[in-house]
């Protein structure tokens, strides 16, 4: 704490404590001796004062010696988390009413409630508490008055994953319908009562970085926008949930529902690009739009740069107005077809956006092995590099053993022992990449091709 | 004389009115240390005198007289103000839920956000360092129940859903499995399972990265499973202890999910229970890696399928033979998803088989004869489903089920 914070600080308590020495003195003084104004002052009556005085004195410094707690000698040290103390004196009159009554605060009115808290100097961050506690309770038990829970039956088979494998009946579409609407009503009650986001609210709680994450990815908009913007999603988020709980049970969207949402959408995009300048909103895109997290995800093996990411991210974005949207339908091979087509098409215009070495990469990080190596590195806390050893080992000696099973020169017996030699090179090479105990981790989680070429089988 | 005894008592007056400036001045040396074990971050104090001048005033509670840095006083004084002791909960819960999310924050610092780089979510990362995380977000969370629990006698485990509390993970199902038993001994249980739950991770936080687990390893999870069972049983009477299994076992559960379609009564279950018990107790903890074990072990679950035709009637039997098959526990799904009566599930299975018998019988001269053979038979079994099924089920059935796109 800085020293002038300090000196104010003592300052400050020494003057409140003053005020309550004089209190107690004049209080005890007006007592004694307030009857007699008006009478002469004389050296009796002030040495009755006086004593009076040495009395009231004798008894503040009994009470804040009686009143100081014991001083345990092993107590622990107090957690740095405790901030102050609240020493709260309230010297009362004869005649007052004290209404020391939590009664008087309460209220079935949620507003009245909160300007009682407020009136008694409860902090803003309590009321919320008890405020959002309170509807959480409320909320549950209509939720549990509408879906009251079945008395367990340990032979009732209902719950079996068989039953939820092609999608939710009615009565679980229902059930979501009424938790979305539920949570709609609370959010939006928590907002009109308290002004906060109920999701924020409760991220508060949890012990994760989830908030402070978000908050990083909100940094390019100034938080008043960001109130506006989150409150758009929210709205738009709700809507669309509202018209998907209408799909069929495998969630197929019919013709009216797609349309539906593609409007919906429309809407919201209309109204982000209100709310926000152009470059905030190619921001926004950049990080929250459903593209941006298809561009992580794709690129993960690749690890792009920012650049290379701000490059690629309108083509996906592109392909993913038409194959991304409702309305495409896996089940039918045409469309399919053209996806397919549309995707290979976007990594054409790619190969024009990044070096020739960048685009190999690309590609090599699209393949299987390539990104099992980048899941196993990852796993296992290996340097970047690793990845493409272990990717570049494994190609080399599967192209080495099916050179050799193509080889018609070769006897069995040759074959077999050129295979085994391959195999105990792979062995020496990775033992000696990766070390004895992540070698058996690999050979454990993704070896399956070294045993085989041990055995001679790929 | 008089004077005398004036001067010696002002002088007195001074004495004592500076003793009385050390005493109220010094900060009291230490809280009582039933307060220091539970302190909490308080964000609003503030020392104060208040003199009441009018004798009719009415003095409202003052929340700066009820908060306190420490949550047993500050559970007195709410309780002391009258205040309702659900909202006391919440209170105390809502605080020390974020107390502990920050505890949880000071650990493990927010990493730079690159947007376009993938991050995972903590559960599904796979590194090391995020097993670690997750190894300490436990033990947070094993803390704050305790604390919870001795402050205001909830246990989140059973409440937390209503306190908002993030780790709550129950259902209604759960709870509801849990009501034969007491209040105090569903809390036992629940120690003895966050006991051993702590033994494990334990143990998990030391295997490699993939969580592979060594022979010694397995056997020391074995042992502590048997801890943990015999102490249960031991808190148990014997008809609990029963329904516990029941209810809880791996066995139940199997069970449960193997036994969906044919929905066994209560006795039919408790049979099929005991019998399928004795073989999984026979093969827990076994070796992967041991091919002799793995054969013997599929053996006694083939011989257990007998042992259930000779516990069950002959009709009974059929019926679980048929919610065995794949096709049959396929059927029952769509079934009811789209909400159609569950014999239509019977009756789906049953075009199916038949429809793929015909299919393999097809006798034909040219391959142009058998595809045109099979396209005659196709039509059949879609006008039979679409009896069954009606339009809209029919095309999502057509949509979801291979079977019926690999006879096109």
């Amino acid at each position: 704490m800085p020293m002038g914070v300090m000196v104010v600080r003592k300052f400050a308590t020494f003057g409140r404590e003053l005020g309550h020495i004089y209190c107690a003195v004049t209080s005890f003084l007006w007592g004694a001796a307030w009857s007699n104004v008006g009478v002469i002052m004389n050296t009796g009556r002030w040495l009755a004062a006086s004593i009076s005085l040495n009395l009231g004195l004798a008894s503040l410094i009994a009470w804040r010696v009686a009143d100081r707690p014991a001083v345990s000698a092993n107590a622990p040290e107090a957690r740095p988390t405790i901030k102050r103390v609240v020493e709260t004196n309230v010297v009362v009159q004869p005649g007052a009413v004290v209404r020391h009554d939590w009664r008087a605060v309460e209220s079935a009115d949620y507003r009245q409630y909160i300007a009682n808290l407020r009136g008694i100097g409860c902090p803003e961050e309590t009321i919320r508490d008890i405020i959002i506690l309170d509807l959480n309770k409320q909320f549950i038990d209509r939720w549990r008055a509408a879906h009251p829970p079945k008395p367990f039956q340990y032979w009732d088979t209902s719950r079996s994953g068989v039953f939820f494998a092609a999608g939710r009946n009615t009565e679980e579409r229902e059930r979501e319908q009424l938790q979305l609407e539920l949570n709609r009503e609370k959010r939006e009650l928590v907002r009109e009562l308290l002004g906060v986001d109920l999701a924020e609210e409760l991220a508060g709680y949890h012990m994760s970085n989830s908030r402070a994450d978000l908050e990083n990815m909100w940094t390019f908009l100034p938080p008043a926008k960001r109130g506006v913007v989150e409150e758009i999603r929210a709205k738009y988020n709700d809507l669309e949930q509202g018209i998907r709980v209408r799909a069929d049970p495998d969630g197929r969207l019919s013709p009216e529902l797609q349309q539906a949402i593609r409007d919906l959408r429309a809407r919201r995009e209309a109204e982000l690009a209100q709310a926000m300048t152009p470059g905030e909103l190619e921001q926004y895109q950049l990080r929250m739009s459903s593209t941006a997290a298809n561009v992580r995800l794709a690129l993960s093996a690749f690890e792009p740069t920012e650049e290379e990411y701000r490059r690629v991210f309108p083509l996906r974005r592109a392909y993913d107005e038409i194959y991304a949207e409702p309305g495409f339908d896996r089940t039918d091979p045409e469309q399919l077809r053209q996806r397919t087509e549309a995707y290979r098409q976007m990594e054409e215009q790619m190969r024009a956006m990044l070096t020739p070495d960048r685009f190999a990469e690309y590609q090599r990080s699209r393949e299987n092995d390539y990104r099992d190596a980048h899941v196993f590195a990852k796993v296992w806390g290996l340097p970047r590099e690793t990845v493409a050893t272990l990717y570049q080992l494994k190609q080399a000696a599967v192209a080495r053993m099916q050179e050799l099973r193509a080889d018609q020169a070769l006897d069995a017996n040759a074959r077999q022992s050129a295979l085994a030699a391959v195999a105990a090179e792979v062995e020496t090479r990775l033992k000696g990449s990766l070390g004895e105990r992540v070698y058996n981790g690999y050979l454990r989680g993704q070896g399956a091709w070294v045993r085989n070429l041990r055995g001679g089988n790929e | 004389m008089s004077k005398r005894l004036l001067m010696a008592s002002a002088g007195l007056n001074v004495a004592l009115a500076g003793v009385a400036m050390l005493v109220v001045f010094r900060a009291p040396p230490a809280t009582n240390p039933s307060a220091q074990e539970t302190p909490r971050e308080v964000t609003q104090k503030v020392s104060r005198v208040k003199l009441v001048q009018e004798p009719d005033e009415v003095i409202r509670l003052d929340w700066r007289a009820i908060e306190s840095g420490d949550y047993a006083t500050y559970i007195k004084n709410l309780r002391a103000a009258g205040c309702p002791e659900e909202t006391v909960r919440d209170i105390v819960i809502a605080d020390i839920n974020k107390h502990f999310a920050r505890r949880w924050r000071e650990m493990n610092p927010v990493r730079e956000y690159k947007y376009w780089r993938h991050g995972r979510s903590s559960g599904d990362d796979p590194t090391r360092e995020a097993a670690s995380r997750r190894k300490a977000l436990e033990a947070l969370l094993r803390e704050k129940r305790e604390l919870v629990r001795a402050l205001v006698g909830v246990d989140l485990a059973e409440d937390g859903e209503r306190y908002a509390d993030p780790s709550f993970r129950g259902s209604n199902a759960d709870m509801a499995a849990l009501e034969f038993l007491s209040v105090e001994k569903r809390d036992l249980l629940r120690q003895v399972r966050d006991k051993y739950e702590a033994q494990i991770q334990q143990i998990n936080s030391n295997l490699d990265p993939d969580n592979y687990m060594p022979p010694e390893v397995r056997g020391q999870l074995a042992a502590l499973r048997g801890q943990a069972e015999a102490e249960i049983r031991e808190s148990l009477t014997p008809a609990e202890w029963e329904q516990f299994q029941l209810r809880f076992s791996d066995t139940a559960q199997n069970l449960r999910n193997a036994l969906a379609g044919f929905e066994p009564s209560e006795e039919e279950f408790r049979r099929m229970f005991e019998l399928r018990k004795a073989v999984d107790d026979q093969f827990r903890g076994l070796d992967p890696g041991d091919r002799e074990a793995q054969r013997q072990r599929a053996e006694a679950y083939r011989q257990l399928n007998e042992r259930y035709r000779e516990a069950l009637t002959p009709e009974r039997y059929a019926s679980f033979q048929m919610s065995q098959e794949p096709a049959y526990r396929q059927a029952l799904g769509f079934v009811y998803a789209w909400d159609l009566p569950k014999e239509t599930a019977a009756r789906l299975y049953e075009v199916q088989r038949s429809a793929q018998e015909q299919a393999r019988g097809v006798q034909a001269a040219t391959a142009a004869e058998r595809q045109l053979a099979v396209e005659r038979l196709r039509a059949q079994v879609e006008a039979s489903l679409g009896e069954l099924l009606g339009e809209k089920a029919l095309a999502a059935y057509k949509r979801n089920q291979p079977w019926l796109r690999a006879m096109q």
